[in-house]
């Protein structure tokens, strides 16, 4: 069994009587790429900052490493490199010198200072200041700032928030990379279910504070039913013969839509259309996507 | 401690503190050269020494410029903390946060005792420039230029927890500026008059004893820092 990250145990925050983060049980393990979800406001950034030890929980324990965060912060923090929301930077130094101050303060050798650079391609622009930077450099700025210190455990916070498509890509990958390649594993925070999809192994989905799923991606799959698809004609008609039947049959757009039907079942569904003289020209299996299974999941009101 | 002194450094760079640290000795002696030029003779018949005499005019503008400059001074290194959203990631690297409020602190009052240690040249430049006396007091000098300073340090550490505790940097210059403005028809005890009453002569107006308000400057300002910093280490980033 691989070790144990991050570790939190009944995680509370609450601000007045509003509990934003409502007793989380979270668990990376080393070697993941952990991707945490949820919709915005769901709590993500509030665990993120208690994780980094910039806001207190109400009650509940974090363990990072296997040691307390409480007491042991310096300890840990030297393990973690972090990548709150926006980041962070000084507009009239450059790149490189952005980095030197974040060095001075860690201790490190200069020379990570290149590796860095090298590793998120900012190296040609590593000598211009940073307010010239596009927001897709000055993201990897923030990804380098965090690198610098070797960090066991990188945790990313939006990363891809504001970017466009290419950057989305580029840091995407990235951070696919970081565990094969660095040993650094990952916990990263989204409200796009398609974007941890491709980065993460282990997802935990987070809404109004509680986690309400958390395990390999895989899992998340088996936990919907396929529907299966009949385009009949006379759909009216055939809902309600199917209906006497005894059939749960909705409706969509001129199909209708069985739940959880296996293969045996759906023969039969046939073969009582069929007999019924109503014309059958597709059948087709469906599985929901993983976005709806997250919508279904989150609530389809809240806002992604 | 070192390392973070030496990240505050770079922070500084292409900004616009050492113009400020300059303009201040630069602007007063400006000033002095005119207020000489102008009236030399009547100034120097008074019946004092030299030094007093020119020190007493000194002291009309030296105080307000530090406790101004203190102000703009704490604004612009914490100010920059704020532009860039830097708390959220300083806060997160494995350092004491105590320190790093020190840091800020012990950068800042290197900053005013370079300001005061400029006055020494600005002193001697007036001095031998309207030929007040043929020796030189650079000792005398010295004590002019950092009584002042040493005497800010509540008042500049006052401005830097203000600027820290407060994001937008208006409101911590609004106060600062007021209390500059009215340090003289403060009460003695009031640290904004801490500056005005620490001028190294035997004269002028009652309060000022050096011999009191330098201790107390340096005295305030040191337990002013350590209770911000106390603060600061015990405070949650939320939303910066």
């Amino acid at each position: 069994m691989s070790e144990t990250l991050v570790q939190t145990v009944h995680l509370t925050r609450r601000y007045g009587s509003q509990a934003v983060v409502d007793g989380l049980n979270l668990k990376v393990k080393r070697g993941e790429v952990y991707g945490f979800l949820g919709p915005n406001g769901a709590g993500k950034t509030t665990t993120i900052r208690m994780l980094l030890g910039l806001i207190r929980p109400t009650s509940g324990e974090i363990e990072m490493f296997g040691q307390p965060l409480e007491k042991n912060r310096k300890q840990i923090l030297r393990r973690v490199g972090a990548l709150v929301e926006s980041p962070s930077y000084y507009g009239h130094l450059t790149g490189r010198e952005n980095l030197e101050v974040t060095r001075r303060l860690l201790g490190v050798p200069k020379q990570r200072i290149d590796e860095v650079l090298e590793r998120v391609r900012l190296r040609q622009a590593a000598d211009k200041k940073v307010k010239q930077y596009s927001l897709g450099m000055k993201q990897r700025l923030g990804i380098a700032l965090a690198l610098l210190g070797e960090p066991d455990l990188l945790i990313l916070d939006e990363p891809t928030n504001g970017l466009d498509p290419a950057g989305i890509q580029e840091i995407r990958e990235f951070i696919v990379e970081l565990p094969r390649r660095q040993d650094v594993s990952v916990l990263v925070s989204s409200h796009l279910l398609s974007e941890v999809e491709q980065m993460a192994s282990q997802v935990g989905i987070i809404r109004q504070g509680k986690l309400i799923f958390q395990g390999p991606i895989t899992e998340l799959r088996k936990q919907s039913l396929p529907r299966v698809r009949f385009g009949v004609g006379d759909p009216v008609e055939a809902q309600r013969a199917l209906r006497e039947q005894g059939w749960q049959v909705s409706r969509e757009e001129g199909d209708l839509w069985i739940e959880g039907l296996n293969r045996e079942a759906t023969s039969r569904v046939v073969e009582s259309l069929v007999m019924d003289r109503f014309s059958v020209y597709r059948v087709e299996e469906v599985k929901p996507t993983l976005e709806e299974i997250f919508l279904g999941l989150t609530g389809k009101g809240e806002s992604l | 401690m070192l390392r973070i002194l030496a990240a505050e450094r770079l922070k500084m760079k292409r900004t616009w503190l050492p113009v400020l640290v300059l303009f201040g000795p630069t602007g007063i002696l400006l000033s002095m050269m005119v207020d000489f030029g102008l009236r030399r003779d009547f100034l120097l018949q008074q019946p004092l020494d030299s030094w007093s005499i020119l020190v007493k005019e000194v002291s009309a503008l030296l105080p307000l410029t530090l406790l101004l400059g203190s102000t703009l001074l704490a604004s612009l290194m914490v100010g920059a903390e704020h532009q860039a959203s830097s708390w959220k990631h300083l806060l997160t690297l494995p350092l004491s946060r105590f320190r790093i409020y020190l840091g800020k602190g012990i950068q800042m009052t290197g900053w005013l005792l370079m300001a005061g240690i400029l006055m020494v040249p600005v002193f001697a430049f007036l001095w031998i420039w309207f030929e007040m006396g043929k020796e030189v007091p650079w000792g005398s000098f010295l004590k002019g230029g950092l009584y002042p300073v040493l005497a800010v340090l509540p008042v500049a550490m006052l401005q830097l927890w203000l600027s820290v505790v407060i994001r937008n940097q208006a409101l911590p210059v609004f106060i600062g500026v007021v209390g500059s403005l009215f340090n003289k028809l403060l009460p003695a005890w009031m640290p904004w008059a801490y500056p005005g009453n620490s001028i190294p002569v035997q004269i002028a107006w009652e309060d000022n004893n050096p011999a009191v308000w330098v201790p107390a400057g340096v005295g305030v300002g040191i337990l002013l820092l350590i209770l911000g910093a106390l603060h600061f280490s015990r405070r949650e980033v939320a939303t910066e």
